[in-house]
């Protein structure tokens, strides 16, 4: 993998998802946006690239590939993780109940890896590779998930909610198919990720069942995965309303899209799960800050289902633990502070 | 090359396969990425249809599932013939030749 990396001539990092385990609680928040004042224009930055490429090729006599010595490799990342580490990583995913939570715990924690990883780095933009057909796929999944509201940033082409790093997909408009061919035809270097194992007798994820489903439908009648994709296209982005980190969800950083609490089917079965609290039924504040229910209500629909499938807190990545704590009692703070005033009135309108 | 009457060395079809996999998928055939056979005389004619019953006898190693559905291959792997879609040479129907190149791409996540 580095040797391919190596050969592109780009700058490249590597990361072992063990790091996602030490990830600071910042990375849950979203980060500043871009500043008012605007840097140079793309125009500009591509041709300043380009004299920078060619002025190198002049050195070098034009003849050589860019070597090392104009690569920005990252110096500490060949180092493998600790075997702890590798450890702590395998009993978060062993204890994930369903085969979907965990495909979606890896899509977070690479997510919050890449992201972090380019905001030490100083990119603003991160490009991620889904095809045409990816996205097909990822449309009907999430929906699956309970994430339909979201649908327009998971699968569109911009996808800002993260304010500081900008995700893009230029590769969304090329299937599957036309993406295998051109790497044949033109011997483009590939390199397989090995898929999450599936242990035996569990059902297959929603991930798989609807890449399935897709990919079979699409052999008889071949405009599937287009007309997915066209209509998933005219989906666009709410007007970015939620801008206090109070207002997203935990894990994915959308928009929280509950209002009422009572109308979800979710809170009887935590109930059930935790018998012995006695303040459940209630503000969630009441439940102790170091219960899954207290989770809850930082979390958006789709996250929450994932979320109750995931195991005990302990398993959790401490940086989740430590901003969702975070989260919660300012959120108990605030709660205080309003109920101050209140008392204060009282004797006046009685 | 049509009639009846053509040499018997004709009958051998010499078919190289690569196996090219994009999902993992190559584990069901040990690993090895390219196979280079030579198909056996036999009154059926070669088709890729027969030829993929072979692959299954022969070659796949664990899990057929995760490469064929029923006769032929699973939705998600294409298949090149001479670097060519095979949709456009017949798909299962495709007669095949002497030094046939076929490939198959699987663009899955695997199992």
């Amino acid at each position: 993998m580095e040797a391919l990396l190596q050969a592109t001539g780009f700058p490249f990092h590597l990361a072992h998802l063990e790091q996602a385990l030490e990830l600071p609680a910042s990375i849950l928040r979203p980060g500043p946006g871009r500043s008012g004042k605007p840097g140079p224009s793309y125009k500009e930055a591509v041709e300043g690239f380009i004299q920078q490429q060619r002025q190198e090729g002049d050195r070098d006599g034009g003849t050589s590939p860019p070597g090392p010595s104009t690569q920005v490799g990252d110096p500490a990342a060949p180092r493998l993780p600790a075997p702890a580490r590798t450890q702590e990583l395998l009993r978060l995913f062993e204890a994930v109940e369903t085969a979907t939570a965990r495909e979606e715990l890896l899509q977070m924690l690479r997510t919050h890896l890449i992201l972090q990883t380019a905001r030490t780095k100083g990119y603003a933009k991160v490009m991620t590779a889904e095809s045409c057909t990816r996205v097909a796929i990822k449309l009907l999944t999430n929906l699956a998930l309970g994430r339909g509201a979201f649908l327009a940033v998971d699968t569109g082409f911009v996808d800002d909610r993260h304010g500081d790093v900008l995700v893009v997909r230029p590769m969304r408009d090329y299937t599957a198919k036309e993406i295998a061919f051109y790497n044949h035809f033109f011997r483009v270097p590939t390199v397989i990720a090995p898929p999450l194992r599936t242990k035996r007798r569990e059902k297959p994820s929603i991930h798989r069942l609807i890449e399935r489903f897709l990919l079979g439908l699409q052999e008889d009648y071949p405009a599937t995965i287009s007309t997915v994709y066209r209509t998933g296209e005219k989906l666009s982005p709410a007007p970015a309303k939620a801008s206090s980190e109070s207002e997203r969800c935990l894990l994915c950083l959308c928009a929280l899209d509950i209002d009422g609490e009572e109308e979800l089917a979710l809170e009887p079965t935590l109930i059930m799960e935790e018998p012995e609290e006695n303040g459940c039924c209630q503000d969630p504040p009441a439940a102790p800050a170091e219960s899954k229910a207290a989770f809850i209500p930082l979390l958006c629909y789709g996250c929450r289902l994932t979320f109750k499938e995931l195991g005990p807190l302990a398993t959790l990545p401490p940086y989740v633990r430590a901003e969702a704590q975070r989260r919660i009692r300012s959120a108990e703070t605030e709660q205080q502070s309003l109920e101050v005033p209140q008392e204060d009135e009282e004797p006046g309108k009685s | 090359m049509g009639g009846g009457n053509f040499p018997m060395n004709l009958c051998k079809i010499s078919v190289l396969h690569c196996f090219h996999f994009r999902g993992g998928a190559e584990f069901l055939f040990d690993g090895v990425k390219k196979h280079q056979v030579t198909l056996p005389c036999q009154p059926e004619p070669w088709d890729i249809r027969n030829l993929l019953k072979w692959i299954k006898q022969n070659l796949l190693k664990e899990r057929p599932e995760l490469f064929m559905q029923g006769e032929s291959v699973r939705p998600g792997i294409l298949v090149l013939i001479n670097d060519a879609d095979w949709e456009l040479m017949g798909e299962l129907d495709y007669k095949l030749q002497d030094q046939d190149n076929v490939l198959f791409i699987s663009t899955l996540h695997g199992g």
